[in-house]
């Protein structure tokens, strides 16, 4: 047996979890508590007041004492006033102990929530922190409250809960001012990413709360001194490096707006990153700070769901970055008295910093200078690990993006549509190459070429539009409105998260092709293209037949010459074709027709696993044919019984992280448009994920 | 119990076996009740109780038959039942809800595909003998990607008995050649999935172990709560016969 088979059951690690800390809070009274919070809720019980603050300081107590705001001492006030009836040295103290357990059994009830499948590597991880047992419970920072409030909100901000999140985080920062880190990272996210920027509003609500708990009391002037001005938040801004006579930089300013500059880089990222930059907002301040214990806290259960899922080497560093914490800490901070040495009132010469700070000599300064190490790398390893999983299609740096060639009358506008659909009309730009036609319906040069000749067209125009949108920015163009034959005036495409170029030659530039995630091509059955345009020219417009006949006919040479070579250049190449052959004699054919999908796909792997899920999930036929080209491969599908739930089932199965492409409810269809927006959704994010070059 | 060798056969119950039933019939009536309410307007508890009696009637109908599982005819039946006469369209989407949310919650228990393995890189034929129409598990096999690993699926469709008639067996034994009936395992989640005493009567079998989740006191056949063991034995039967 090794140690990596033992399985230790999830009942056992929290077990042990809750005795260790039990033990300790049975055995210990914290100073810290002892000195300055017991007595603030010593007074603030048994002299009830508006201002508990002026209250106290009337009183002669200690400014430091109680350095929170109204949420936390509410949440803490409640329990200590009930067992103000205890004997020293429990009287008060129990009460903060007790309610510092439950508010850490709620935050591993949350991992649990955020890690359903993880339950015992996550809690297992949290409740063996010693960081955790030595902040609360030895050193009695009461901060595991805010911790848990952030935890929530970020937990509600991956859930896509924005108001609850913004409540949540509102409430941290009423519990503490210092939460306030958390909330303009989220608000550089929602502002930043078009697919969520309607969820800013929401969000900005959910703060009102918290922020009014805030500020409201910032009136009575000792709150203003005790919480807002208080000396320990003022530590944050102890680390600068000296530039030179009377210039200093603030290490850890500069670092976290570097992290909201990230946050704002990340244009088109999801919640997951940007939890994982709150995290690492978060875990730097204690780095980056001559931290009290209780900072290391605030990351804790962050750092624990994200090194879940970075591996064994993330999660060894993360617990020796609080191991190495704990033990700098505890040699440098004040800890506890034993409970059975009495009282347990610390006399009168308290301070934060323990006893044997000034005894360390190299020991201490090796401690904290691993402790940074060790948590510089952790987190670097975290980031890159959790960056790689949560921004699965890279669609932070870079829309996806997809060129679509063919044709007239192949279905190119209705793949586009059908993309949007799933993708959401808000997050979808199209390039339309009938924009880029030079000359409108009117042109006399029109009775002697065609649409199809690529003199016909701006194509370089085009192709620099291409280009810059798929490099996320927005262009100008004007629009051709085939209602009217004409061209309207300029107007702005803008920039998302999928890039779709349509058009005649989408597929000519090679610089497009290289920039694009992936190249299709579509075609038709020439029976079936020339029935289609038939059945809406002659059947619905009511142009004669030979007309009709004649301006297809003239498509052909150019067609063969520009549009028809495409084929060869694209990934995935469609081909429509009736089930089964059509009349010889054209007229207009009211009935529709059976299609079925033929689909040339180059070097790429999903086709096995779409035509098993066609098959068992559509109830399709499907099957793969190999062609003798290497990585060629033709799919056929038979799609009439597809219907869009099945679509829709088949998309849930195979695509990973769908919240990171989805964002509104995407429409799958049915029939041949579920089968052709499958094989190119499912290209597409093939095609991404394997990228490198971008 | 039987000297332990190497298997020559292996045969495979299918559902509750290589996958966990429950969840999976769960999520498909859920599909189906939420579309009896979205679609027909038929309230939950009202339909679940037609769709239970229709269940009940098609069973008793057909008793040991693979069409006494069908889902359409249940279906159908309900259909009848809350007073819709025969819809034969509502009735095969409904059945198509259902299998689809099934088969989407559907998830191999964990070791079969190294048990798969270990039987193929040891040479050991495979086979998987199922009650319920063969086009609904051909789909489920092949959405398990279990295809290829098999060498023989035999669904009771295809004989006149369910399993406990012991006509599917005799199909495959019919099937296979007789060097594969030296010693078979059965693994299955009911007694009736490995009849090892009853096909050695009929000479079908020379020797054989079962692995059922009850164990009946035959002697022939254990229990079994992990794929794991499973492969356990076969590693120390292919070990003791080397």
């Amino acid at each position: 047996m090794t140690l990596r088979s033992i399985r230790v059951p999830t009942g056992a690690v929290v077990a042990v979890g809750v005795l260790v800390r039990v033990l300790v809070l049975l055995a210990v009274v914290p100073e810290i508590q002892t000195v300055w919070f017991v007595p603030f809720f010593d007074h603030a019980v048994s002299q009830p007041s508006w201002d508990p603050w002026q209250s106290y300081l009337d009183a002669g107590g200690d400014r430091r004492a109680f350095p929170y705001g109204p949420v936390m001492l509410a949440v803490f006030g409640v329990p200590a006033a009930l067992t103000a009836w205890l004997p020293e040295p429990w009287r008060l103290q129990a009460g903060l102990a007790v309610a510092l357990l439950l508010i850490e059994l709620t935050v591993w009830w949350l991992l649990a929530r955020w890690h359903p499948r993880r339950v015992r590597r996550v809690v297992g991880l949290a409740a063996l922190s010693p960081i955790a047992v030595y902040g609360s419970y030895v050193h009695g920072q009461l901060d595991m409250l805010p911790t848990a409030l952030m935890f929530a909100s970020a937990l509600m901000l991956r859930d896509r809960r924005w108001r609850a999140s913004g409540i949540l985080a509102g409430l941290a920062i009423a519990a503490k001012v210092s939460s306030v880190l958390l909330a303009p990272l989220v608000l550089v996210f929602l502002w930043r990413n078009a697919r969520f920027r309607s969820h800013l509003r929401e969000y900005l609500l959910g703060l009102v709360p918290g922020l009014a708990l805030t500020i409201v009391p910032a009136v009575l002037p000792r709150y203003r001194d005790m919480v807002l001005l208080n000396a320990t938040s003022q530590s944050a801004l102890t680390y600068v490096m000296d530039l030179g006579p009377g210039l200093s930089i603030v290490v850890l300013p500069v670092v976290y707006c570097a992290i909201l500059a990230l946050g704002y880089w990340f244009k088109r990222g999801n919640p997951d990153v940007t939890v994982l930059l709150i995290t690492l907002a978060l875990a730097a301040v204690p780095l980056l700070t001559p931290a009290s214990p209780g900072w290391y806290l605030w990351s804790l259960p962050l750092l624990t769901v994200l090194a879940a899922v970075s591996g064994r080497r993330a999660r060894v560093l993360v617990w020796l970055f609080w191991a190495l914490a704990t033990a700098s800490l505890a040699l440098r901070a004040s800890g506890a008295m034993w409970r059975s040495d009495g009282t347990g009132r610390a006399d009168g010469s308290f301070a934060e910093a323990g006893p044997f700070v000034r005894e360390l000599g190299a020991t201490g300064s090796v401690l904290a200078t691993a402790t940074v190490v060790v948590g510089s790398v952790m987190l670097v390893l975290v980031f890159r690990s959790v960056r790689e999983q949560h921004d699965r299609y890279r669609l932070s740096q870079a829309p996806l993006a997809v060129a679509i060639a063919g044709d007239s009358g192949t279905g190119k506008d209705t793949l586009c549509i059908s993309l949007a659909d799933v993708f959401g009309e808000r997050a979808t730009s199209f390039l339309m190459g009938d924009d880029y036609h030079l000359y409108d319906r009117s042109a006399p040069l029109w009775s002697v070429t065609t649409h199809l000749h690529p003199a016909a067209n701006d194509l370089s125009a085009m192709t620099r539009d291409a280009l810059k949108l798929m490099h996320g920015e927005p262009v100008w163009g004007k629009h051709y409105d085939h209602s009217r034959g004409r061209f309207t005036k300029q107007r702005r495409i803008h920039e998302r998260e999928l890039v779709v170029i349509n058009g005649l030659h989408a597929l000519s530039s090679a610089q497009v092709r290289r920039a694009a995630d992936l190249s299709v091509y579509t075609s038709m059955e020439e029976r079936l293209r020339r029935q289609l345009k038939i059945n809406r020219d002659v059947g619905e417009r009511g142009h004669l037949l030979r007309d009709v006949q004649d301006s297809i006919d003239r498509r052909y040479p150019h067609a063969r010459s520009f549009i028809e070579p495409q084929e060869a250049l694209a990934d995935v190449a469609f081909r429509l074709e009736p089930v089964v052959p059509l009349p010889e004699t054209e007229s207009v054919e009211p009935t529709p027709v059976e299609t079925r999908v033929v689909a040339h796909l180059r070097d790429l792997s999903f086709a096995e696993s779409l035509t098993r899920e066609l098959i068992a999930i559509g109830g399709c036929s499907a099957w793969i044919e190999h062609l003798d080209s290497p990585g060629s491969l033709r799919m056929v599908v038979h799609p009439a019984m597809l219907t869009p739930a099945d679509t829709a089932g088949i998309a849930h199965h195979l695509i990973d992280r769908r919240e990171e492409l989805f964002v509104e409810n995407s429409t799958w269809h049915g029939d041949s448009r579920g089968v052709m927006q499958l094989i190119v959704v499912l290209a597409l994010l093939e095609r991404r994920t394997h990228r490198r070059d971008r | 119990m039987n000297t332990v060798a190497g298997p020559t056969l292996v045969v495979f119950d299918l559902d509750d076996t290589l996958y966990e039933y429950t969840p999976c019939d769960r999520a498909g009536r859920r599909a189906l009740f939420s579309f009896a309410n979205e679609e027909l307007g038929v309230k939950s508890p009202a339909f679940e109780e037609a769709y239970s009696v229709a269940r009940s009637n098609v069973k008793a109908r057909l008793g040991d038959a693979a069409s006494s599982h069908s889902r359409l005819l249940y279906c159908h039946e309900a259909l009848e039942l809350i007073g819709l006469r025969s819809e034969p369209h509502i009735a095969l989407v409904m059945e198509q809800e259902y299998w689809r949310n099934y088969l989407l919650a559907m998830t191999l228990r964990p070791g079969v595909v190294d048990l798969l393995q270990t039987l193929r890189y040891n040479s050991v034929a495979t086979a998987v003998v199922t009650d319920l129409t063969a086009q609904i598990q051909f789909r489920k096999l092949h959405h398990l990607d279990l295809s290829k690993s098999i060498d023989h699926v035999v669904c009771s469709e295809e004989t006149r008995g369910e399993k406990r008639s012991l006509e599917p067996f005799r199909l495959l034994f019919s099937r296979t050649a007789p060097a594969l009936a030296q010693d078979v395992w059965f693994v299955g989640d009911q007694a009736f999935d490995a009849p090892v005493e009853a096909l050695m009567a009929e000479g079908l079998v020379r020797a054989g172990r079962g692995f059922v989740h009850e164990a009946t006191p035959d002697g022939h056949v254990q229990g079994w709560r992990h794929v794991r063991e499973i492969e356990q034995a076969v590693d120390e039967a292919v070990g003791g016969a080397a």
